[in-house]
């Protein structure tokens, strides 16, 4: 009797658990696609964003992170290869990812962050983007003429300014000739170092940079750029050029100075818009913000060595000073 | 006495505690007498009456209450955000007006004071110092050069001539690059003794509203957004709204917001459609400064549910009181009207002949008495009842006693009757039989004398004969065996008959027979030989009581009916034997019986055989001046034989 009633207490505690267990069973866990240039993992600001939002990497999302490894001819397999993971939503981080992924699908949701998605096409309007793409823009042409502008405040006796752009890099271009009228204003005259992607013939530039006495150096945005920013910083540093770039990633790794959108913020908007897809929108109704937060962040160690005074109005302006 | 336990109903078992035949007896009893359901629908109603009005009043009167403490709340945290925005904005005037106070504005260096003022207020994106003609006299900004912007003529522009003026000027909400909301702010730059040198003006980026807005909540999915007087959304949760330049003039919320509420004193929420299109509950308090409002909505499921969820409470909590009700009216009823149940259904087993019942209520109060004053009742009516039975017992046997001597009677009475039918019927008939011979065989051989006594031998024999044949007639119709044969009958022929008989009894041309028969009598439908009788016992008796005068029959036809009327000039009768004329063996008195003849069964056999013919018999009669006796019969006796 006594063995029967532990044989019922058994069977009922293992029901029990089943049940339990089978309402414990979690729903598909959705699949967020990451495609970037370059690195190996999504910025940690993205993480902390999605976490804010209630999502857990491994438990609650499942994030696919997919880089070309800075070799761009790879973003077009990459985006195909995440496409075939149907993933709820792809993550675009920079111009040529989005164009990669944009290209690859058009059904499944994509959030870019993009220099200009207006002129690129990428997206019809920012405030109705269409399509299945929508994101941040880095409102890269007005930023351009702004570093230059900036340059020019922290150092007024430059003239002659070297401009590093990618030669392949059709949005480049048009950033330069932007540029080319605030140069006008300011009085200074630019100079434009066109690196091509296939050769990266960083040395043939910046002799060309010395030959034409360039009094300071300007960067524009170019994941190339960044994957080989050291051969770029040593140059600057080496020339003792006053030089400005478009991240803060620059002025940590010796960089003088860099002016943009705050990247933790971007990258914390851009989990946002993740959030908003997971939870059923439209990337079509979702419009494209734009950034409200920048960061100026200023390298003193650098400026010491360079033997530079930073004059203190742009001083007090910086978000970020590293000593 | 000894009660009968099988026989007494006691409370307890009644009714039964089963529900079910409880509930038969609430309400598939006998219509009369179902005082348990009146008791119990009537407490019921009264108990469950009082629940449900306090119930829908409680309900009533919370959904009131939630309703404005909701509104209340909403107000509260619209008053709130209201603050805050208006703070927020009001920061950035103050900054900006710092600013303009500082030294360092008038000085050529003034894009310091604006990098400054761009570092304190990060909502800022850009900021430009007008000279006093409104030209750029020195401008930052955060995402372009505005380098080339200097000297630029601002003088037309709103911001500068309100400010120009000495006021602060708030524009506008304008969308940047397609999408970003801004808000120009401008404030006259002031030096001593409040002389205008110059503006400040500030474009401000709204989306930092949107931190402001998105910090508020009401309830779980209750949310805030800032609106403008024209609709404009300038800060929503969901930014993508504000994003699209969604603009919400439509909404009733929104318009509601910029009516002006003179003479309301109290919150009042609104229900209305969101947005989206969702029902939600919506408050709203305008920032004055500014001309904007904000605008808290929630979902109407979510902002009642605390509501919805009291309300299921006190249902539930009714239906529990109504259930409670229910039994309690239950229990009143049985024990008001079940010690009356029990009364009635003991009184309706005494009153059914149970005598031997008592009832057994012990309620303690008048019910208890009544069924006491019942018990001595029942007792009372039980010891009269046995008493009664005893002398019924009695009386049924000595009724049983005369009843046999009377059987025993009427067995002597047939037994005589059958005698006098064999003892002297017989020799009378005989004695007729051999005077008629002996006075055949004689015929011519006997003395005239000789032969006149035998004559009234057998005239004497003959009325023997026929008076024992009256006295057989009357036996038979005393028993009820006298049967009616009907056949078609002449009246005329019938009264001949009886006339030719009674003439040779007349003894001299002293009376006069007189016969009028009416022509018109049809043929009747009776018994030949009763209504024979009838006519000859009348003529009979007629002649009988008369000496001198004359013997009147008429026949005649009268409302459907023969009438036969026969009156004499004899000694008539006294009033006073009227009635007993007809009686049996009536012979008028002591005088008149001797010296008349007959059984006085005559008359008795007429009225008994007009009445078996279905007819009437009267007679008018005065002491020594006749009598007339007047017959009714039907035309067709056959008719009532028949029946």
């Amino acid at each position: 009797m006594r063995s029967k009633l532990l044989l019922l207490l058994i069977v009922a505690v293992l029901s029990l658990a089943e049940g339990f267990a089978r309402a414990q069973q979690p729903k598909k866990v959705p699949r967020i696609g990451w495609i970037a240039f370059d690195g190996s993992r999504p910025p940690a600001d993205f993480m902390t964003g999605l976490r804010e939002r209630g999502y857990i990497d491994g438990q609650s999302i499942i994030i696919e992170y997919r880089s070309a490894q800075g070799r761009e001819e790879r973003l077009a397999e990459i985006a195909a290869e995440l496409v075939r993971l149907k993933p709820e939503v792809i993550v675009a981080n920079g111009n040529s990812a989005t164009d990669a992924a944009r290209k690859a699908t058009t059904t499944i949701p994509i959030v870019f962050m993009h220099g200009d998605p207006i002129w690129d096409g990428v997206a019809g309007s920012l405030a109705q983007p269409g399509g299945n793409l929508t994101g941040l823009s880095e409102i890269a042409f007005e930023l351009a003429g702004k570093r230059l502008e900036l340059l020019r405040d922290t150092f007024p006796k430059i003239f002659r300014v070297a401009v590093l752009l990618g030669a392949d890099a059709p949005v480049h271009r048009r950033q330069f000739a932007d540029m080319e009228k605030v140069a006008q204003v300011l009085g200074v005259r630019l100079q434009a170092l066109p690196l091509h992607d296939s050769r990266l013939d960083f040395d043939s530039l910046f002799q060309r940079a010395i030959s034409q006495r360039a009094d300071a150096l300007l960067t524009l945005p170019n994941p190339i750029v960044i994957r080989h920013r050291t051969r770029v910083l040593d140059f600057a540093a080496k020339n003792r050029l006053p030089a400005i770039y478009p991240y803060g990633g620059f002025a940590d790794a010796g960089g003088l100075m860099s002016y943009g959108p705050n990247g933790a913020d971007l990258y914390r908007r851009a989990a946002y818009y993740v959030d908003r897809i997971l939870k059923g929108a439209k990337p079509s109704d979702l419009p494209v913000e734009q950034p409200t937060k920048f960061e100026l962040v200023i390298n003193l160690k650098t400026a010491k060595t360079l033997g530079i005074t930073i004059p203190s109005k742009v001083l007090m302006w910086a978000d970020r000073v590293i000593e | 006495m000894q009660m009968d336990k099988k026989s007494s109903i006691r409370l307890l078992d009644f009714p039964s505690d089963n529900l079910k035949s409880l509930l038969t007896l609430l309400f598939r009893g006998r219509g009369r007498g179902r005082l348990l359901r009146h008791y119990f629908l009537i407490s019921l109603l009264l108990i469950a009456g009082g629940l449900i009005t306090s119930g829908l009043l409680e309900i009533y009167f919370r959904y009131q209450e939630s309703k404005e403490q909701l509104a209340f709340q909403q107000q509260e945290t619209a008053t709130v955000a209201a603050i805050k925005i208006g703070t927020f904005i009001h920061d950035i005037e103050t900054a900006i007006k710092a600013a303009t106070k500082s030294p360092g504005a008038e000085r050529e260096d003034i894009d310091f004071e604006l990098r400054r003022l761009l570092y304190l207020a990060p909502a800022i994106n850009q900021a430009v110092i007008l000279s006093i003609d409104g030209g750029a006299r020195t401008q930052v900004s955060r995402s372009r050069a505005v380098s080339s912007d200097t000297g630029k003529d601002f003088s037309s522009s709103a911001a500068f001539q309100q400010a120009r003026q000495g006021r602060s000027y708030f524009g506008p909400v304008y969308f940047a690059g397609e999408s970003e909301p801004y808000m120009t702010v401008a404030l006259p730059i002031e030096r001593y003794g409040g002389s205008i040198t110059g503006v400040l003006q500030a474009e401000v980026n709204l989306k930092y509203v949107w931190d402001v807005v998105s910090a508020i909540k009401q309830g779980k999915a209750g949310y805030a957004y800032a609106v403008t007087r024209s609709g404009d959304l300038i800060a929503h949760p969901d930014i993508s709204w504000v994003l699209q330049h969604r603009n919400l003039s439509q909404l009733s919320q929104v318009k509601a917001a910029f009516q002006p509420d003179v003479g309301v004193t109290q919150a009042k929420a609104l229900v209305a459609n969101n947005l989206a299109g969702d029902k939600v509950i919506s408050s709203h308090a305008l920032i004055p400064t500014l001309d904007w409002a904000v605008v808290i909505e929630q979902p109407v499921e979510e902002a009642y549910e605390p509501l919805y969820a009291s309300m299921l409470r006190t249902s539930s909590l009714l239906l529990v009181g109504l259930g409670v009700a229910l039994l309690a009216s239950l229990f009143v009823a049985r024990r008001v009207v079940g010690p009356l149940e029990v009364l009635r259904s003991g009184a309706e087993r005494i009153g059914g002949g149970d005598l031997d019942f008592r009832l057994n209520i012990k309620t303690g109060n008048e019910i208890e008495i009544l069924a006491d004053e019942f018990n001595n009742m029942a007792a009372h009516l039980s010891e009269a009842y046995t008493g009664l039975e005893r002398k019924v017992a009695e009386r049924t046997r000595e009724l049983t006693l005369a009843n046999e001597k009377l059987e025993e009677a009427s067995k002597l009475k047939s037994q005589f009757l059958a005698n006098v039918n064999h003892e002297l019927r017989t020799p009378v008939s005989a004695i007729i039989g051999y005077a008629r011979l002996l006075r055949r065989e004689t015929e011519g051989q006997i003395a005239p004398l000789q032969r006149e006594n035998l004559q009234d031998l057998l005239n004497n024999a003959e009325r023997l004969l026929a008076q024992i044949d009256s006295v057989l007639d009357f036996a038979t119709i005393e028993a009820g065996k006298m049967e009616v044969r009907v056949e078609r009958v002449r009246v005329e022929e019938i009264i001949q008959g009886a006339a030719s008989t009674i003439e040779t009894i007349l003894h001299d041309n002293s009376i006069k027979l007189i016969r009028e028969i009416a022509p018109e009598i049809p043929t009747l439908n009776t018994d030949r030989e009763k209504l024979r009788q009838i006519i000859l016992n009348l003529l009979d008796n007629a002649v009988k009581f008369t000496e001198r005068g004359e013997i009147k029959i008429t026949a005649s036809q009268q409302n459907g009916s023969l009438k036969l009327v026969v009156s004499d000039t004899g000694i008539g009768i006294e009033k006073g034997d009227l009635t007993r004329i007809f009686e049996e063996f009536h012979r008028g008195d002591g005088s008149s019986a001797k010296k008349y003849r007959g059984t006085g069964l005559g008359l008795a056999i007429v009225k008994k055989f007009v009445q078996l013919l279905g007819g009437e018999i009267a007679v008018e009669s005065e002491a020594g001046k006749g009598s007339t006796f007047t017959v009714t019969l039907p035309l067709d006796s056959g008719a009532r034989a028949s029946v």
